[in-house]
């Protein structure tokens, strides 16, 4: 059941602009101002870097799952340790997600809103998804990939027009320091490449084109600068009071005075997005929780992450500042850690084994040649 | 076996419960007894006469040879005769048509063909009627659907598999498929699964889709069906295997991808840009067939700010008054036609025209003006109804997909809606049969099919066969550049 | 175990969270539609009178055919959502907000601030950011009536009365979005239009017969104050828009621009393309001693700021593409047999940039005496010279409109 190369680049795209249209832009506006555009763009640059690096561990591990390949490479101890930080941040990025569609939802849709009613169709929904496995998340994906895309262009080419460049002058009005502050601040947005690590062994590379993941990577990066653009051309200073990033851009426009109903459409669409991507860490989550904790059977562990879904939004609202958790110190450093740290744990593992493998064949090639003199 | 005329033809009968419709006569052949015996229905008398009775009774030369050799070898001019080596196999063979030849003091029971095809003329089928194209359709006998088959194909790649089914009905099954293009994996999965089969009948070829499929109890199409010749010829070509049943007019295709349904065989008998643009039409007839219903009642029940405000006065114009709820009000209006719908499919067909007046115009007009339900609502299930019929082989399963649609959007609202879609194309998504994706070529993409997707190029341009259905992989050139 | 794991199957699962969603939706499904529900808000008016807030909704109500009916709900109360609420209690209905496109504020709440109600609609009740706002003048009940009986009866709306040339008017800059963006810039300053009910019809009037049977009366509204039959008294209402501008400050109603000014001060807006101007007493080749009324069909304006040492410059560019509409002279001549180009000789061309850098410092010398800010001197100099206008600031606060040397450049030319 493996997916194939396409399938995986619209996975990375759709992933690194499902939380971008959401609270992110008006949150950042409050931190880095009119230069939130760069802060994304250079935290988008180092998703896509570690995607990049990802998939050419992918390759080169060939069929072996991440369990296998960490545990071959990194021993059973460090492999579990990763499995549970990796964990961590699926958990934290599906609360980020339900919470943030949750809100979009009753924004949007909703004037009585009964979170029962939006909650369980989501986790019938993203369960099914998650028994069904990567390869139908990777179909569903590639159906809808096209209309939200088009969706969000659509939106952003709407109120073009209506777009004041002068939003983003002065730059740097206070410097770089802001910019750092709100890149850490706002880590728990990005990371959308970490998926990737529960992938492997599970893409098909044959036929496959190089330039594939590089053109869906650097699409995702525009569209998100060329939303940015628009949202903050558009709102400027008033952006933190726009908490919808995409339904406010497409129900901003002063030349009509009603609600334009194929931007409701789009705006629709994009709960689809999220729903998918919920699919897609539900997904992964599942695999990581099994291998950490050696489950083998999945529907267990896929009804323990509904449940939690479920109990997260029903009592965690109650007692869990939401909004301030996503700014917490310890999340940043959770996802800057899984980022930066694993990867490279992963490729000291993959060249140490890359070299004993080396050295054995040598010490085996020495004996036979022993042998034979 | 030594054969006993009388003892024979007493176990026949005694097997066959002394059937009124089996006839036998005796008669003598140089001093030996020989019983004819056959069903008289399904025997061509004629034919009986002039190639069997006939030269029997009328041979006069003599010779050194023994008489089952003579009858064989220079009596009978039947071009079809056979031996049973068993008084068994020899019911077998008169039961599906065949006249037994039983000759005192032979080893052997001969066979022979002359059986009568009772069936109806091959015309137009009323499933699948073209503008353009051929008119043909199979008809209830699997001699004349192989025959339309064969006069389209005359390769000696086309392979006839034939198997028998049914521990009663023993219906002859044809699998088709030509040699050079077919899946070979495909084709003995196909066969298994036939050979696997334990059924006391098989009536219609729709008895075996369940056989077929991954997914028996789902409500989605999982096996291709058509009644057209011309179209089991252009989905073989295209790799698939056809699977034509005695006794139904109706040939199953495999595998089956659910784009087939968007396609229709007019498509390749008209222009290119005709065609896109009817595929569209299909497309967003299938999302209106499904959606509108749940829509409607969402935006009633949730979402009215969606709507523009001159739209909304309109709306509630109309809806004003209405005592009930806009989900029970649809409800019942999808009640309505699928009961109409039910009632007419069956009724005679001289009942059908006044049926179809008493249903749409009175009861509908006399529930509007009664104030039972709105105009809206009559007009969204009456458009929902009518795109049903675009694509109809999947009519049946859109009507129950509306159905749900529209509880989902009563009690969940637009957001349902939306999950409920996606939940659809993910499960549609697990439904990968015989080595072939159920929603290819848009979901895995196949680049190279996108010749004859949602849009068509012309024939000229179709150069290869759709990756999306599995064939062989070495013969995947329809066409050659050299052969231009 | 094998019977719990053959209730707990997946396709199990699936059917008991299907059966819950049932359970607890079971009793939405059987609602009325939700126009039945709420009251369907088109348009707010908002005004105070002794502390308190009143307001006015004009709503929808069933009508026949493709013809929508109007009424007015009024209620009161300390704030807007208590006002908002009472009115729902008395409807037996929800307010519902979501197709309100115009709101209109009264003078008395302009002159305390609107931006509480305004964040109540836009946050609370989830008004549209692209919702027209509207100053008006007169009682709201009466005004309320106005509207909703033009709405009704003359099937006009508010928004087509003051977006009817989206090239022309000053209201296309002003709804929600547009007014929070002024507002929450450095100087929070917005604007928007003023209409009034008059007794007498004027310049832009459009009569209304306020009171009569479609408009619904103030008794439907909780509060039941105001809403009499003014055709009763035997006056003629009139929807006065003459394209008078009121100019905000912190959310309070600070100047009102006349519709002579409002005229002037176009020539500043970026998005207001077109307009007239009249020049007087041009004596040319073609004319004599005429007055020339020409037809704006673009307008560009560019604004550039800059600093010569510690003088602050800032240069305002109009681009102007005119054609002559109307010729008022004693003695017509033979110019009716000249292309339009032939019109616009050297004197006519120096005579219109005169007027327009007259009106230009119009506006000008009242934005300094008012301290407002309608060039978008602050934008442009913060955007672009950020640290010596920052400098600037510090030295002159809010005085430093009166500190930059404005200068005005216009260029004119034929539209065809």
């Amino acid at each position: 059941m493996k997916i194939n190369y396409r399938q995986l680049s619209i996975m990375v795209f759709l992933s690194f602009i499902s939380l971008k249209f959401l609270a992110l832009p008006s949150v950042m506006y409050i931190t880095s101002g009119n230069m939130s555009w760069l802060v994304a763009l250079v935290l988008m640059i180092i998703d896509g870097l570690y995607a990049f690096m990802l998939v050419g561990l992918m390759k080169k591990c060939k069929d072996k799952n991440i369990n296998e390949f960490l545990i071959n490479t990194v021993g059973v101890v460090l492999a579990k340790i990763i499995f549970i930080l990796l964990s961590a941040q699926f958990i934290i990025q599906i609360i980020n997600l339900t919470k943030g569609l949750e809100f979009f939802v009753v924004e949007n849709f909703y004037d009585d809103f009964n979170w029962l009613i939006y909650v369980l169709p989501l986790i019938i929904l993203t369960g099914f998804m998650m028994y069904k496995g990567i390869r139908n998340i990777a179909r569903v994906e590639e159906m809808f990939c096209w209309a939200i895309t088009i969706g969000c262009i659509y939106i952003a080419l709407k109120c073009i027009t209506c777009t004041d460049p002068r939003a983003f002058l002065p730059m740097f009005k206070d410097g770089v320091a802001p910019l750092f502050h709100s890149a850490f601040k706002h880590y728990s947005w990005f990371g959308s490449a970490t998926f990737l690590i529960m992938l492997f062994g599970k893409v098909d590379f044959t036929n496959a084109k190089k330039s594939v993941l590089i053109k869906y990577v650097v699409f995702a990066i525009l569209l998100v600068q060329f939303l940015y653009f628009v949202f903050y051309g558009l709102f400027d200073t008033t952006s933190p009071t726009h908490n919808f990033c995409l339904s406010d851009v497409s129900q901003f426009s002063s030349n009509e005075s009603i609600i334009d109903e194929l931007s409701w459409l789009v705006v629709s669409l994009w709960v689809i997005a999220q729903a998918l991507q919920l699919a897609v860490y539900g997904y992964c989550l599942v695999l990581s929780v099994m291998f950490a904790f050696n489950i083998k059977a999945k529907i267990p562990v896929i009804i323990a992450i509904d449940l939690l879904m479920f109990s997260l939004g029903y009592i965690g609202e109650k007692t869990v500042n939401f909004e301030q958790f996503f700014f917490n110190p310890a999340v940043s450093a959770l996802f800057i850690f899984n980022e930066f740290v694993i990867p490279f744990i992963l490729l000291i593992g993959y060249g140490v084994k890359r070299k004993k493998d080396r050295r054995k064949a040598k010490v085996v090639e020495d004996e036979s040649i022993k042998i034979v003199v | 076996m030594e054969v006993q005329v009388d003892k024979i033809k007493k176990q026949i009968e005694k097997k066959l419960h002394k059937s009124s419709d089996l006839k036998s006569r005796t008669v003598q052949f140089f001093g030996t007894d020989i019983c004819i015996m056959y069903i008289a229905d399904i025997t061509d008398n004629l034919l009986l006469n002039e190639s069997l009775i006939y030269p029997i009774t009328s041979y006069l030369k003599t010779t050194d040879e023994d008489v089952y050799t003579t009858i064989k070898e220079k009596v009978l001019s039947n071009n079809e005769v056979g031996e049973a080596d068993t008084v068994q196999q020899a019911i077998d063979e008169l039961l599906t048509g065949k006249t037994l030849v039983i000759i005192d003091g032979a080893e052997k029971i001969l066979t022979c063909d002359n059986e009568k095809v009772v069936t109806r003329t091959v015309g137009e089928p009323p499933t699948s009627v073209v503008i353009k194209g051929p008119r043909e359709g199979f008809t209830e006998s699997i001699k004349y659907n192989l025959a339309l088959v064969r006069r389209r194909v005359k390769s000696d790649d086309l392979v006839v598999q034939n198997i028998e089914l049914g521990k009663l009905t023993k219906t002859q099954i044809s699998v088709l498929y030509f040699d050079s293009v077919a899946d070979k994996n495909v084709v003995k999965k196909i066969m298994r699964r036939l050979k696997n089969i334990v059924i006391d009948g098989v009536i219609d070829s729709h008895y075996l889709v369940s056989y077929l499929q991954k997914n028996p109890k789902s409500l989605f199409k999982q096996v291709g069906d058509t009644e057209k010749p011309d179209i089991l010829v252009a989905k073989m070509l295209e790799g698939r295997v056809g699977i034509l049943v005695d006794g139904s007019p109706i040939a199953l295709t495999l595998p089956f991808i659910l784009i087939e349904d968007l396609q229709n065989s007019d498509d390749y008998y008209s222009q290119p840009i005709r065609v896109t643009f009817v595929r569209l039409l299909r497309l967003i007839g299938v999302i209106l067939a499904v959606m509108l219903p749940g829509v409607y009642v969402a935006l009633e029940l949730y979402h009215y700010k969606i709507l523009p405000t001159e739209f909304l006065v309109t709306l509630m114009n109309t809806t004003e008054g209405i005592p009930f709820s806009p989900f029970i009000e649809l409800f019942f209006v999808v009640l309505l036609f699928e009961i109409l719908y039910e009632a007419n499919l069956r009724m005679p067909q001289y009942f059908g025209m006044a049926m179809s007046i008493v249903g749409a115009l009175i009861l509908g007009d006399t529930a509007v003006n009664a104030g039972l339900v709105s105009p809206p609502a009559v007009m969204v299930v009456a458009l929902s109804g009518i795109t049903f019929y675009i694509i109809p082989s999947q009519a049946a399963q859109f009507s129950i997909l509306r159905l749900i649609g529209l509880i989902i959007g009563a009690c969940v609202g637009l957001y349902g809606i939306l999950l409920f879609s996606v939940f659809i194309i993910s499960y549609l998504s697990s439904f990968d049969s015989y080595n072939s994706a159920y929603l290819a070529p848009v979901s895995p993409y196949i680049a190279d099919d996108k010749k004859d997707n949602f849009k068509r190029v012309i024939i000229k341009e179709m150069k290869r066969r759709p990756k999306s259905i599995a064939h062989n992989k070495d013969n995947s050139i329809r066409r050659r550049k050299d052969e231009d | 175990m094998k019977v719990l794991k053959s209730l707990f199957s997946p396709r199990k699962l699936l059917i008991y969270l299907c059966i819950i969603i049932f359970i607890f939706t079971v009793p939405q499904i059987t609602h009325p539609s939700m126009s039945e529900r709420e009251a369907i808000v088109t348009m707010l008016c908002v005004d105070s009178k002794d502390d308190k807030i009143q307001i006015a909704a004009i709503a929808l109500a069933p009508g026949s055919g493709k013809d929508a009916s109007y009424k007015v709900y009024l209620g009161e109360g300390s704030t807007v959502g208590e006002a908002s609420n009472s009115i729902g209690v008395a409807l037996g209905k929800a307010m519902g907000y979501a197709q309100c496109d115009v709101v209109a504020f009264g003078e008395e709440i302009s002159k305390n601030s609107i931006m509480a109600p305004l964040d109540y609609l836009t946050r609370t009740r989830k008004v549209s950011g692209t919702a027209i706002i509207i100053n008006f003048e007169g009682e709201i009940d009466k005004f309320a009536q106005g509207i909703a009986s033009l709405y009704t009866d003359k099937k006009l709306h508010i928004e087509d009365i003051l977006t009817y040339d989206k090239r022309f008017i000053i209201s296309k800059e002003c709804n929600i979005n547009s007014f929070y963006r002024g507002y929450y810039s450095d100087i929070a300053q917005g604007m928007m239009p003023k209409l009034s009910l008059e007794t007498e019809s004027t310049g832009n009037a459009i009569e209304v017969q306020a009171g009569d049977s479609g408009s619904g009366g103030g008794s439907e509204g909780e509060s039941g104050s105001g809403g009499g039959n003014l055709q009763s008294s035997g006056q003629k209402q009139y929807i006065l828009n003459d394209g008078t501008t009121c100019i905000f400050k912190n959310g309070k109603k600070v100047y009102e621009f006349s519709p002579a000014e409002a005229n002037k001060l176009r020539l500043f807006l970026v998005r207001s393309q077109s307009g007239i101007i009249t020049v007087d007493n041009v004596t040319d080749s073609t004319f004599s001693n005429a007055t020339v009324v020409l037809n704006l069909t673009k307008k560009d304006v560019q604004f550039n700021a800059k600093f010569e040492g510690d003088k602050a410059k800032f240069k305002i560019v109009i681009d102007l593409d005119v054609i002559v509409d109307e010729v008022k002279e004693d003695e017509p001549n033979d110019r009716f047999l000249k292309r339009n180009k032939e019109f616009l000789s050297e004197e006519l061309i120096n005579k219109i940039k005169e007027k327009t850098i007259s009106d230009c410092f119009d506006i000008i010398s009242t934005c300094r005496e008012q301290k407002f800010d309608l060039m978008q001197t602050y934008e442009t100099f913060y955007r672009y010279k950020h640290k010596q206008f920052k400098e600037f600031l510090n030295k002159y606060g809010d005085d430093y409109l009166n500190h930059i040397d404005f200068s005005v450049e216009v260029k004119v030319n034929s539209s065809y």
